[in-house]
């Protein structure tokens, strides 16, 4: 259903232009009550796993859906819902009749990566996803906007292909792509190393790890600030998921090496990002290498391995995305206002958008890590987990990132509140762009208030049981 | 567990909703504003009133809020947080008139009403926390809240101050949120607890306890203004003046030795401490802080920086209180969160009276100032005494616990701290008065254009004189129960009960 | 509440209440008024205490033995400087300037006069600390008010004397709470004990002189004391505010010069000694021979300098060192105290009303007028060591807390600030983002092989 559902709107958009509007308002409604269904039918049964066509595992597509996958879905609804009401009053209809069909496109790519449950749907929708998101980048026109797509079709591409490679390497050793059969049939050969690295380096490129996040900065930048939100908060996550995936329950791994570089080339983005941010002089690449340094964090929990430290990446993940997209709608917004988002003189359209400027506000609370917010709560958990394995290192770094993080946010606040003269009449924003972003801001804040909510969601089919047990089996022996 | 498991939330709430409601407020609404935040500040002081009867008479008040798992946040009345809780309530009602006053006619007041009220809500949260994350919580929401209000006036120092602010602040409150965080993976627990919480690490984590307090105090001084942390202070003084006499009587300056005393007491607990062998350092730090703020203060031309740096040295009174570890300096050092920031807040207003009245802001300026505003200096007077400890006022109710606690701690060399630094807020409060009352003007003041030849506006009149009345009050009627004195005594007692 | 009490609270109290303007308007002739509840207490009191445990610490005011005296002198005092107050009120030309002066002058005298009453009914360390407290300042306060920069430095003068003798009172005062508490300097400590022992310190006279006789900080507390008022009352040699103040003051300060700060001075010590009751052999000594060296001095200065002006300084010092010698063999020879101590207060009695009488026969004589300024023009005046010994003071602290600190502090920001803003470090964070665009895909390569070679080797 969640799948079909954006493919069917897809579609439709296609097919009737002028409507399109209502027609993508319509389904996005569809696809996040479906996704609060699922939320439900979930929070009866537990796990779900679900045969299209019935054929069953080895041959057909299995769907399966747990806590986690459970999470991604409606955290995509929500940020997915918020940008097609931004995009509806910010977009002019000509663009907007390009820019439904490929977001209801993202958006069933995202849906079925977040459901499948063999490596080969990953592909597909991993595949799709980039395309369909290269394709948005393109949207804004102009050579900068072109050239980073460009440069993003062929990461993409590449991280795809890197994917595929250690797929073909997996199907041949063991038959199947299936993860839960993998999972069982999963043994020791260099052959399987080496596809795990391969498919590792892939999803990393896709989300723009350090040092591979070359392609991120432009690509963000350059997008329409709906376009923007979206891949900031949703499709790097994607790649992330699939990763996580394949760490949880493909690779368990018996030994720390691995999850210490992965540790280590996060803890390298949390600085470097924050280093860059801060010396940007334009708001939407601060905003861009912010979100560079904020993936690093996800990674942090790699070395760390405990069932603590995954709540804690997924924590921030989800908090990051709803900040995120919220800070990148609002950065659109100024941008739209004042006609530049040069941050030294921002101070007179940010006197102009108080709500906007509130968003930016509450989603940087998040992003720093401040209490109380989504991002908070993460970093706590995050620390703590550092804290409990006696690895202060991570926790450092974490508590420099934050402070690198108040400095760049707080480098765009601090001019909000200059006086300054108006000097020149900007074009009208509208009212519900700026409360697009301010919900989406305070949903950021909110799920600092509902955790225990949330993390009890995370637990069902307790997909992180796996990675720890066996780290502690490596660690037994 | 309590019977009253709102009143906490309430509390909070009277603050809290008012400033919500009044960023949405449109800049024009000014009687709204003036409607909302003044029913605001009176109901809050009648729950304290109602919480501090209940909590005399053995009532529990706590609330518990699902927050993290294996961590809740707790919300809880007890003795200590009374004590900040009265001081912080009262004093918001009285900045509010001012501040009304003050802003009149200025602009953006929506806003800063807006985050007033939220940092007033972020305070009393310092105050209640249950436990050490929701003190943290509070504490960096304090710093959030505060922020928009140093750096109000827009101007580039403004901002200058509040990036200075933020640098601290923030780098604060990292080194307190690894403090905490490290402290939990110790302990598991963050409750406060009367005593301490984490005696049963003693023998085998000394150096890890050692290395937190540490980080926990470095957090906590960096608001509390300790020495090597402290030049927030003085630039933050760009703020308007009733921003500035919350600051540093009540907001932020106090959410830092209030939270030095919590990790002391219900963190540490005071036998930890000393066996820790930390107390001694902290009140040396302490001590330095009082003598360089005084030093510092002498010789500031600017009426509001001197008072900063005043500041600075009589907040470390507290901690110095504390440190000493002894009940009865702790009396001391618990009055004077009190005490200080009653007198502190007379002078701010009185400052902010002359700059807004006559547009003085130089102590050289001040010159028969006393003669065209009699009461702001009548009012600024008392306040000066009461810092420099002359009796009957407030200070000297402080300094005299603290120097008993000193010689009953076996710490005399405190004895000599406190007569310097009396000795030196004589020498820069005195040339102050001297310069007020006695010289002659140096030109006309501008003549007054209020009702009955008053000085200056009722709301900017009344609270400094409210204010000093109580710093008077305060000393004079020391003894008498419910008296803050007599309340510090009631908490000590809780902390050293046998 | 009895006559009495109501009297006794009312003594000090009017006094304080009349120093508000706005009170003092409705009030005629006020500065009689003020007088009156000291008249009305010394003709209708018997011995009474009142206890105002609410008060402060804890204070207490009575009426005891020797007050019927005390405030005698005190009527005796007040009421001609009352008279020239009223004078100078009288004559006022009218003009705002003076006009405020005279209220300002009001004001200080009437609150010096409720410090001073204060101080003679107090009968514990903290009430009387307090109330001279009271008294010094306003005195400070009448002193220099509406007066030019001779009486200006006069003033300042006092004031330095009057906070390090506040400041030495202070400790003295602590030293007592400790001793009369046996409050355990760091020994096993029983925290309840010493927190109820703080509320419930009693620092009366009697407690506190009773309880320093066997107390081990006897000699701190001596000392602390008899400095701290020799400071007060301008013992020789630490009598520099008097000649100063002599010569400056108008004529209902002048008046009260002997009589207000000298024998409260006085006073002090002779309440908040033990004098009868221990016997401090070296200490009395020395002190014996201070005082016959101030005797020496002053009878010299007299020979020496023969100005009708310097008089009442000399006087002062002589008297204060007859005062001097006495107090030196009270502690030397307890006894002797003991059997003529209560001379002390008439000597008191008699020295202030003296000094007063000869203040005011010296002004009169000068240009028959008590209430002028005219005589006080400013005259060269040699600087004394005083002020230069506080002026290095200061001077020395501005440049440890001026420059010092925030210099080094600057310097090292600037160090920092320029490390942080050398180009090299922009060039090298550009160049480092460039190159990571530039070779991307060897990145990507070598990143691949780096998981590789950690997955194949270290894992495999």
């Amino acid at each position: 259903m969640l799948i079909v559902l954006p493919l069917i709107g897809t579609l439709l958009c296609f097919l009737l232009p002028r409507q399109v509007k209502a027609l993508g308002l319509m389904t996005a409604l569809a696809i996040a009550a479906s996704a609060v269904a699922l939320l439900w039918q979930l929070l009866q049964q537990g796990a779900m796993r679900y045969s299209v066509g019935g054929w069953g595992a080895p041959l057909g597509i299995d769907l399966y859906a747990d806590g986690l996958s459970l999470l991604m879905l409606l955290i995509t609804a929500t940020v997915g819902l918020a940008i097609s009401i931004y995009a509806n009053a910010a977009f002019k209809l000509d663009k907007l009749v390009h820019f439904w069909p490929l977001w209801l496109l993202l958006w069933t790519a995202l849906n079925a990566l977040f459901l499948s449950a063999d490596l080969f749907n990953l592909y597909v929708s991993l595949e799709l996803l980039g395309l369909s998101a290269v394709a948005l980048v393109a949207l804004a026109g102009g050579s900068a906007a072109l050239g980073a797509a460009m440069r993003y079709l062929l990461v993409s591409l590449l991280g795809s292909m890197l994917y595929l490679l250690g797929l073909a390497l997996l199907y041949h050793s063991f038959a199947s792509v299936d993860i839960a059969i993998l999972a069982q049939r999963m043994e020791s050969t260099p052959a399987v190393w080496a596809a795990m690295a391969l498919m590792t380096v892939g999803l990393l490129l896709k989300t723009a790890l350090f040092p591979l996040h070359f392609w991120l900065p432009p690509a963000h930048a350059n997008a329409p600030a709906a376009v923007s939100a979206l891949l900031s908060a949703l499709v790097v996550k994607g790649s992330f998921y699939i990763l996580l995936r394949l760490w949880l329950e493909v690779f368990p791994l018996s030994h720390a090496a691995p999850g210490q570089l992965l540790g280590l080339l996060g803890a390298a983005a949390i600085l470097w990002g924050g280093v860059q941010a801060l010396r940007q002089t334009r708001l939407k690449m601060l905003i861009a290498y912010s979100t560079v340094s904020q993936l690093g964090y996800l990674f942090i929990a790699f070395p760390l391995a405990t069932t603590m430290a995954w709540k804690g990446a997924m924590y921030l993940l989800l908090s990051h995305a709803l900040a995120k997209s919220a800070m990148f709608l609002a950065a659109g917004n100024l941008l739209l206002f004042g006609g530049h988002d040069r941050i030294t003189q921002l101070d007179r359209v940010a006197q102009r958008l108080p709500l906007t400027l509130a968003a930016f506000a509450l989603a940087g609370v998040s992003i720093i890590g401040l209490p109380i917010s989504g991002g908070f709560i993460g970093k706590w958990l995050l620390l703590t987990a550092a804290m409990q394995s006696g690895e202060w290192g991570w926790a450092v770094v974490m508590i420099l990132g934050s402070l690198l993080a108040a400095a760049y946010i707080f480098k765009v606040i601090g001019y909000a509140f200059t006086q300054a003269e108006v000097t020149h009449e900007a074009c009208e924003v509208s009212k519900t762009m700026g409360a697009t972003a301010f919900v989406l801001a305070l949903a950021a804040i909110v799920l600092g208030l509902i955790a225990p909510w949330l993390l009890a969601l995370m637990d069902i089919a307790e997909p992180f049981a796996m990675s720890s047990a066996a780290l502690n089996a490596g660690a037994a022996a | 567990m309590s019977e009253y498991f709102e009143l906490p939330l309430l509390i909070l709430a009277s603050s809290m909703i008012p400033g919500l409601i009044i960023f949405m407020l449109p800049e024009e609404a000014v009687r709204t504003r003036i409607a909302l935040n003044m029913s605001g500040a009176l109901i809050k002081v009648m729950l304290v009133g109602f919480v501090i009867w209940g909590v005399s008479n053995g009532q529990q008040y706590e609330t518990r809020l699902p927050f993290l798992p294996g961590l809740d946040l707790v919300l809880k009345a007890d003795a200590l947080s009374i004590l900040f809780i009265t001081l912080s309530t009262v004093l918001w009602l009285v900045t509010t008139v001012y501040a009304i006053g003050y802003l009149e006619n200025s602009p953006h007041r929506s806003r800063f009403f807006g985050f007033f009220s939220l940092c007033v809500t972020a305070t009393v949260g310092i105050a209640l926390a249950g436990n050490l994350i929701t003190f943290v919580l509070f504490y960096e929401l304090l710093t959030l809240t505060t922020y928009p209000l140093i750096v109000h006036r827009g101007t580039e120092e403004a901002r200058q101050a509040g990036r200075t602010y933020l640098i601290h602040t923030m780098f604060g409150g990292a080194l307190l949120l690894l403090g905490t965080v490290w402290l939990y993976s110790l302990t598991g627990t963050l409750e406060f607890t009367q005593r301490g919480f984490v005696s049963g690490l003693l023998p085998d984590h000394d150096n890890s306890l050692i290395i937190i307090f540490v980080l926990l105090i470095a957090g906590l001084g960096v608001k509390a203004a300790l020495v090597p942390l402290h030049s927030w202070l003085p630039r933050a003084m760009v703020a308007p003046a009733p921003v500035s006499a919350l600051l540093h009587a009540v907001a932020v300056v106090k959410a830092g030795a209030f939270g030095i005393v919590r990790v002391i007491y219900d963190v540490y607990g005071i036998e930890v401490a000393s066996t820790l062998g930390v107390t001694l350092p902290l009140a040396i730090v302490a001590a330095i802080t009082v003598i360089y703020g005084s030093v510092r203060a002498l010789f500031q031309d600017d009426l509001k920086r001197r008072l900063a740096f005043s500041t600075i040295s009589q907040v470390s009174y507290i901690t110095l209180g504390i440190a000493v570890a002894g009940p009865i300096a702790t009396i001391g050092g618990l009055v004077h969160l009190v005490h200080q920031g009653m007198m502190k807040i007379t002078l701010f207003f009185c400052a902010g009276n002359l700059a807004e009245t006559l547009g003085i802001h130089k102590v050289s300026e001040m010159d028969g100032v006393g003669r065209r505003m009699p009461l702001t200096m009548a009012a600024f007077t008392l306040g000066a005494f009461g810092m420099m400890g002359a009796p009957p006022l407030a200070g000297f109710v402080s300094k005299w616990y603290l120097g008993l606690g000193a010689l009953d701690a076996g710490q005399d060399w405190v004895i000599f701290i406190l007569a310097g630094s009396s000795l030196l807020n004589a020498m820069y409060f005195l040339p102050i008065l001297h310069r007020a009352w006695f010289r002659e003007p140096m030109h006309e003041w501008p003549a007054t254009h209020y009702l009955w030849r008053r000085e200056t506006a009722w709301a900017l009149l009344l609270p400094p004189l409210f204010t000093a009345f109580l710093s008077l009050l305060l000393g004079l009627l020391a003894s008498l129960p419910y008296s803050p004195l007599e309340w510090a005594r009631f908490i000590t007692s809780l902390q050293y009960a046998l | 509440m009895t006559i009495t009490e109501s009297l006794l609270l009312l003594t000090p109290g009017l006094p304080l209440l009349l120093a508000a303007p706005w009170l003092r308007r409705v009030v005629p002739r006020f500065e009689y008024v003020a007088i009156l509840p000291a008249l009305l207490l010394l003709i209708f009191a018997e011995q009474t205490r009142v206890d105002l445990p609410w008060l402060l610490l804890g204070s207490g005011i009575g009426f005891v033995e020797q007050t019927p005296l005390l405030l005698s002198m005190a009527l005796l005092l007040w009421l001609p400087a009352a008279f020239s107050l009223s004078v100078r009120l009288q004559r006022s030309d009218g003009s705002l300037s003076s006009e405020i002066t005279n209220r300002r002058y009001s004001t200080f005298f009437l609150l010096t006069l409720s410090g001073y009453l204060g101080t003679i009914l107090a009968m514990d360390v903290v009430g009387f600390f307090t109330f001279s407290t009271l008294m010094g300042y306003s005195f400070y306060g009448l002193l220099i008010n509406g007066g030019n920069s001779n009486r200006k430095r006069a003033g300042r003068v006092y004031l330095y004397f009057i906070i390090a003798a506040d400041l030495l009172l202070f400790e003295a005062a602590l030293i007592a709470v400790v001793a009369t508490g046996n409050l355990s300097f760091s020994a096993v400590r029983d925290a309840n004990l010493s927190i109820n022992m703080v509320r419930d310190v009693n620092l009366n006279f009697e407690v506190v002189r009773a309880a320093l006789i066997s107390s081990s900080h006897n000699v701190t507390y001596l000392s602390l004391v008899i400095i701290g008022f020799a400071l007060k009352a301008g013992f020789w040699p630490l009598y520099f505010w008097l000649p100063m103040t002599f010569r400056a003051a108008t004529p209902p300060a002048a008046l009260l010069i002997g009589g207000v700060p000298v024998a409260i001075a006085l006073l002090g010590l002779v309440r908040w000694l033990p004098l009868g009751d221990i016997t401090l052999p070296l200490a009395g000594m020395i002190i014996q021979f201070s005082g016959a060296a101030a005797i020496l001095f002053s009878l010299l200065y007299a020979l020496i300098l023969r100005e009708l002006k310097t008089l009442p300084t000399q006087l002062t010092l002589l008297t204060t060192g007859l005062f001097t010698v006495a107090l030196g063999v009270g502690l030397s020879k307890p006894d002797l105290w003991q059997q003529y101590g209560h001379l002390a207060y008439f000597y008191i009695v008699f020295m202030s009303l003296a000094l007063a009488l000869l203040t005011a026969v010296i002004a009169w004589r000068q240009d028959g007028n008590l209430s002028t300024d005219k005589s006080m023009e400013p005259t060269e005046v040699r600087v004394m060591w005083i002020e230069h010994v506080s002026e290095m003071i200061v001077r020395r602290i501005r440049a440890m807390g001026m420059e010092t600190l925030p210099r080094l502090r600057a310097s090292s920001l600037a160090t920092a600030q320029n490390y942080l803003h050398v180009p090299v470090w922009k060039k090298a964070l550009q160049n480092a983002e460039l190159i990571l665009q530039r070779w991307s895909f060897a990145i990507t390569l070598l990143v691949l092989l780096g998981v590789i070679f950690v997955l194949v080797v270290m894992v495999g």
